[in-house]
């Protein structure tokens, strides 16, 4: 059963690889072949600067929008979760209802606010505009806020009698504490924003800023030229190695993110 | 705890940053909606237009058709819900072997870009040179256009979605049959209870509300489904796998119907919040409390 069930899981997995590594004339023949004749390891290196812009590029582009974004969303959502947990204030329970609330809300509704906004601050086109809308996420702030309530209250107080600074209790109380929450939801979030497709797709428009999914979603209009399949199937491939290998080594903290608090976002 | 002000200046940016960004979208998309605004044109060309995008919406075939369309997608969760349980009750029996190993496998598909796996299944989808056309002719079965006819695309794209979420709702499963107590299993035991019954009489009963929850709020969820449908079939052939979020994008950043865009936003965003909050009265009745 589990052999089964991973099997299925594996092939396509195996088929895009085994597809990339064909020779034109062996994956436009009608004969399906489990293994290639003669194995074009070529084609990888084709597709790495065959893809616009290449590989190189789309890795830097998605690299610095996704650890810009999770920076900003760990920041913003432990700084207001440690707000909601441990601080009482006017507002308070309206604020905790709102994060509530927008954690259900769907995406879209932000899709045209957002594009609009970031054009009047000119930064339509750039990848501060695909990071700066997305930088406070609700789940996060939801998450982090249920794991500071069981950092003790007394350690704060402690700490703030002996005369540490509010920042510092933040900085070197809070934050090492909750630690494994922050690489839990992180890693959750840097997945999220990796794969994610339209929100880039709509920002930006040129080539050379494109993230690894918008250029590789490019490559849909010439899918259909059989000739070139097995570039775009090898193309495909570099692009989920990343996080094929995030899954290999860091699947017990993206489990915990997932599954946290008995709430599941897709 | 004791009133104090200086946490304020360094905890309120993120919270203003929070609120404002969430009430600028909600009040410029709602405001958007009653306006033809296009913003090719500008600001000072557009006009209020009243409840017209929204008299539009209502008449507009496509919409309609992708509302149905979303509300057939999303069924595509229990099925795999279904899979993900045999799966799981497998992984947490104390006789299989190289867990670890499978519930990564299994997991993998979860998070790969929908971008790149729509690829590999839109290959084997493929009439003429597709794995699984191969595999139905090699057991007899006549060859399926798939991807190419309105009346499966759909159900593929389904399909391709049941994969890639089987391992997910393996591992919530996982973790809630670890949840429940091992005291109620040795007293099935004492009772000579047959694996059958145990799991009709004790698990299923305990699990029932988490996975129910958590069934309902991913299909409320799959509702906004965009990326699969753009991968693998643009919404074609005809409109026949049109999805809401898809003909919402088509409008406002293909022929630039922001005004149009934000209603249909507007109409959809109604319907899921509706559907959430019925979800969570229905729940809430049923006396099981999340927050």
């Amino acid at each position: 059963m589990l052999l089964f069930g991973s099997a299925v899981s594996i092939l396509p997995f195996y088929w895009m690889f085994i597809s990339g590594l064909k020779s034109t004339p062996e994956i436009m023949s009608p004969v399906i072949k489990w293994f290639p004749a003669d194995p074009q390891w070529g084609n990888f290196i084709r597709a790495w600067n065959w893809l616009k812009p290449s590989f190189s590029r789309a890795f830097l582009n998605s690299t610095i929008v996704t650890v810009g974004t999770v920076g900003l969303i760990l920041i913003t959502g432990s700084l207001t979760g440690y707000a909601l947990a441990k601080f009482k204030f006017r507002g308070r329970d309206v604020l905790f209802k709102f994060v509530l609330a927008t954690m259900m809300f769907p995406f879209f509704i932000g899709l045209i606010p957002s594009y609009m906004l970031i054009s009047w601050l000119g930064l339509n086109n750039t990848l501060l505009g695909v990071i700066l809308p997305a930088g406070a996420s609700a789940y996060t702030i939801f998450f982090l806020r249920q794991y500071i309530l069981t950092v003790p209250d007394e350690l704060i107080e402690a700490a703030r009698i002996s005369g540490a600074s509010e920042f510092k209790i933040y900085w070197r109380i809070i934050v090492p504490l909750i630690k494994p929450a922050l690489i839990s939801i992180g890693l959750l979030n840097s997945v999220w924003i990796w794969n994610d497709l339209i929100w880039p797709m709509v920002v930006l428009q040129s080539r050379d800023l494109a993230t690894v999914q918008v250029a590789l979603a490019g490559l849909w209009d010439i899918r259909g030229q059989l000739s070139d399949i097995n570039l775009v199937l090898a193309s495909a491939f570099i692009a989920a190695v990343p996080t094929i290998i995030i899954a290999i080594i860091a699947i017990g903290y993206l489990i915990k993110g997932f599954t946290g608090l008995g709430y599941v976002k897709r | 705890m004791r009133f104090n002000k200086t946490p304020y200046y360094f905890l309120a940016p993120a919270v203003v940053y929070f609120v404002v960004f969430w009430i600028f979208r909600i009040v410029f998309v709602v405001g958007a909606s009653f306006t033809n605004y296009n913003p090719l044109k500008g600001f000072s060309k557009a006009d209020f237009v009243g409840l017209s995008n929204y008299a539009a919406a209502l008449k507009d075939s496509a919409f309609i058709i992708s509302l149905k369309n979303a509300f057939i997608y999303v069924f595509y969760e229990p099925i795999c819900i279904v899979i993900a349980l045999f799966l799981a009750l497998v992984l947490v029996s104390p006789l299989a072997k190289g867990k670890p190993f499978f519930r990564t496998l299994i997991f993998i598909p979860v998070i790969t870009s929908v971008v790149a796996i729509s690829f590999v299944w839109q290959w084997m989808y493929s009439y003429k040179h597709g794995l699984i056309n191969w595999l139905l002719a090699g057991v007899g079965l006549a060859k399926q256009p798939f991807l190419t006819s309105i009346h499966q695309a759909l159900y593929c794209i389904m399909l391709m979605s049941i994969w890639q979420f089987i391992g997910l709702n393996m591992v919530i499963f996982t973790a809630g049959l670890q949840s429940i107590p091992k005291d109620y299993y040795d007293a099935a035991y004492v009772f000579g209870a047959s694996p059958w019954k145990k799991f009709i009489r004790v698990t299923a009963p305990l699990l029932k509300p988490v996975f129910l929850f958590v069934t309902v709020t991913a299909m409320v969820g799959s509702l906004q489904v965009f990326t699969e449908v753009f991968m693998l079939t643009r919404g074609g052939p005809g409109n026949s796998t049109i999805v809401p979020v898809l003909w919402m994008y088509r409008n406002a950043f293909h022929f630039f119907r922001f005004g149009y865009g934000s209603a249909l936003a507007v109409i959809f965003f109604v319907i899921i919040m509706a559907l959430t909050l019925v979800v969570f009265k229905v729940f809430r009745r049923g006396g099981t409390e999340y927050y």
